[in-house]
């Protein structure tokens, strides 16, 4: 496969529940590009789509959800597949790792079988082999006597570890791109940073691409290229991560990071937060889904849904009628968001 | 975590457990015959009999005794293996129970094996809800789960014994005698028994595989393109098997205590058909002897059911 090739481009995708009485719109118009060796941050609230994202490329969505427009991974049309080709490609070429650890493992088959047996299945590797990479792996994730815990179940390890056993279960095809869906959430604090770090160092080594999904920009934050801001089922913005962070042109974005605490607040004062609630799927406004909440509407925001924009820098794409100035020039301060900048 | 010992520790405290139960329940139906009105002479030798006679025949089997009495009495002659004769026959109590008791474990135990069949096919509709499968399977397991067993009995032996003449109506081999004669006899009666319990046990099975095909691992294991198959057989077939277990041991211990309908319809000579005869002619030896194994069937059954809930999920311990 060509290297310029991006390994998964999503094309006008949209997911649809049917339901009475009108079908309800849960992503629309999703369109973005994951290159090698690059990680995406996706981030949105709850019922953002983030999940209904990472489940209808992975071909998981539930039955009553339909999926349109195209998702090509590693060159391949998805949708111009048989079903069960479909999902054998998908399971070597992307490694997942889901929310909570402590049901994403079969509590009655030991951890170590649940390594190895994607690549049993998807390569013929022989048993013993197969043994021997889930070992190793188990290794390289960080669980001490590999060798005694591939044949332990799950429930003899803790959350942190038992994330840990998923992310080497998601390496077990040597896969190109690896999906973190909301992958910390369910840990705590500590066990977070050192199972985000993991995933990075991960990444980096085996020169992969990484979809790093969360609610929380701090995630994300130093650890991704680019970002990708959902809200009620739309890319509302999309860019370099250090972009982004640095100059948020929608007004979603900006309140987003703007909520966030920060080292050189004074101590005790309020964070600021975003009056109102996420659009519900059955009544969505017909114009920008922000606009509800948004300081900034007039006339059209109500109206019409905005048409993705380009900023100064050509990668940064934002649906906004009304963006923030542009306030900083592209790519001049070094921020602390910066990949490059963390790496050094 | 490994070897025998805790299954040795878990079987024994099981049958302790077990010891309260057996009392309790021997005891009532040793009580049994002083509830009935008169005395249990005057009840088997019916209204015809003189003062004399029935005197004579409560003292011979210990009925004037007062009844804690006589449950000892019982309770010592069960410790040295002899529960005594049966009324009418004259025959050794312990003799007939053990084999009437052989009849019905065969029935049974075939009838069990047979029902397993609603497992494989809860896997394949359970993978393929709504289909056409699906939808014909659970509209036939509703109507056999409705039918009651003594219109299945009829309708069966009607077919099989009567229209296509394939298969004897009633009639009785031993295995030990002839084991093809004697299948040849079983096959109606095991038809007849297991169809609720392969209803039974398939809905079970299919509704259990469904909310575990719901489950997260699954949805990991489907993202990772493992083949339907292999998802059902390796990660859905387990995690169902406690509640398809439970079901198992309770229809198992249903069908060891004897089937009335099924074993006297078929003049099936095991357990069941043993008890009725016994009831109505006021056996009370016999009576008291199939209550007895019935209660050790039902200790035994759930204990191996406790023990295979062990076995098959890694979080449970046995002891």
């Amino acid at each position: 496969m060509s290297e310029d090739l991006p390994i998964l481009a999503c094309r006008d995708m949209s997911c649809q529940i049917s339901a009475r009485p009108k079908a309800l719109d849960v992503l629309q118009n999703i369109d973005f590009t994951v290159a090698r060796h690059t990680a995406l941050g996706i981030v949105g609230e709850s019922g953002a789509g983030k999940s209904m994202l990472v489940k209808s490329i992975m071909g998981i969505a539930p039955a009553s959800v339909r999926v349109n427009g195209q998702i090509m991974l590693d060159g391949q049309d998805l949708f111009a597949m048989k079903p069960r080709d479909r999902a054998r490609f998908i399971g070597r070429k992307v490694g997942i790792v889901f929310q909570n650890p402590m049901t994403s493992l079969n509590p009655y088959v030991p951890v170590g079988r649940q390594i190895a047996e994607a690549c049993r299945q998807h390569f013929d590797v022989p048993r013993d082999e197969a043994r021997q990479r889930a070992i190793e792996l188990l290794r390289t994730v960080g669980i001490a006597d590999p060798e005694d815990c591939y044949d332990y179940y799950p429930h003899h390890f803790s959350g942190g570890m038992k994330q840990r056993i998923m992310i080497a279960a998601s390496l077990i095809c040597h896969p190109d791109l690896l999906i973190a869906d909301e992958a910390t959430t369910a840990l705590d604090v500590t066990v977070q940073k050192e199972v985000l770090d993991l995933l990075q160092t991960i990444q980096e080594q085996r020169q992969m691409s990484m979809i790093l999904v969360s609610h929380n920009l701090g995630v994300v934050a130093g650890r991704t290229d680019e970002i990708l801001v959902l809200y009620g089922g739309h890319v509302v913005e999309y860019g370099p991560t250090s972009e982004v962070f640095r100059n948020p042109r929608h007004r979603y974005t900006e309140a987003l990071l703007s909520a966030m605490p920060h080292m050189d607040q004074p101590t005790h004062t309020r964070l600021r937060t975003i009056a109102g609630q996420p659009p519900s799927l059955a009544n969505k406004p017909a114009g920008c889904p922000f606009a509800p909440r948004c300081g900034a509407a007039e006339g059209p925001c109500h109206t019409t849904m905005p048409d993705m924009r380009t900023g100064t820098d050509s990668r940064h794409r934002f649906a906004c009628h009304f963006p923030l100035e542009q306030t900083v020039g592209p790519a001049v301060v070094s921020g602390a968001t910066d990949r490059g900048a963390r790496a050094q | 975590m490994t070897g025998l010992k805790p299954y040795a520790k878990a079987v024994s405290t099981r049958i302790l457990a077990g010891i309260p139960v057996f009392l309790l329940v021997t005891f009532g139906a040793t009580a049994l015959s002083s509830l009935a009105p008169g005395s249990a002479a005057q009840l088997i030798l019916g209204d015809n009999a003189t003062a004399e006679q029935v005197a004579a025949l409560n003292s011979a089997y210990g009925y004037d005794l007062p009844l804690w009495e006589r449950y000892l009495k019982w309770l010592g002659n069960l410790l040295q293996g002899d529960l005594g004769q049966t009324l009418f026959s004259q025959q050794p109590v312990l003799d007939v129970v053990f084999d009437r008791a052989a009849v019905t474990f065969e029935i049974a135990f075939l009838a069990m094996a047979l029902s397993l069949v609603g497992i494989p096919a809860a896997m394949y509709t359970a993978s393929h809800p709504g289909g056409i499968a699906d939808r014909f399977l659970r509209s036939l397991s509703s109507l056999l789960l409705a039918v009651p067993t003594f219109v299945i009995v009829v309708l069966l032996s009607y077919v099989f014994a009567i229209v296509l003449r394939w298969l004897p109506a009633t009639g009785w081999a031993n295995f030990t005698d002839d084991p093809i004669a004697n299948l040849w006899y079983v096959a109606l009666p095991v038809i007849c028994l297991s169809l609720h319990q392969t209803a039974y046990l398939y809905r079970v099975a299919r509704n259990e595989m469904i909310t575990v095909l719901q489950e997260d691992f699954v949805q990991v294991a489907r993202a990772r393109g493992l083949s339907l198959s292999y998802i059902m057989l390796r990660h859905v077939l387990r995690p169902s098997m406690p509640q398809i277990l439970t079901v198992m041991g309770l229809s198992l211990t249903y069908m060891l205590a004897g089937s009335f309908v099924v074993e006297s319809y078929f003049a099936v000579p095991g357990i069941g058909w043993t008890v009725l005869t016994a009831v109505k002619s006021h056996d009370i030896p016999l009576v008291q002897a199939i209550l007895s194994l019935t209660v050790v069937i039902f200790v035994i059954v759930f204990m191996l059911v406790d023990i295979g809930y062990a076995i098959i999920d890694p979080r449970v311990t046995v002891s």
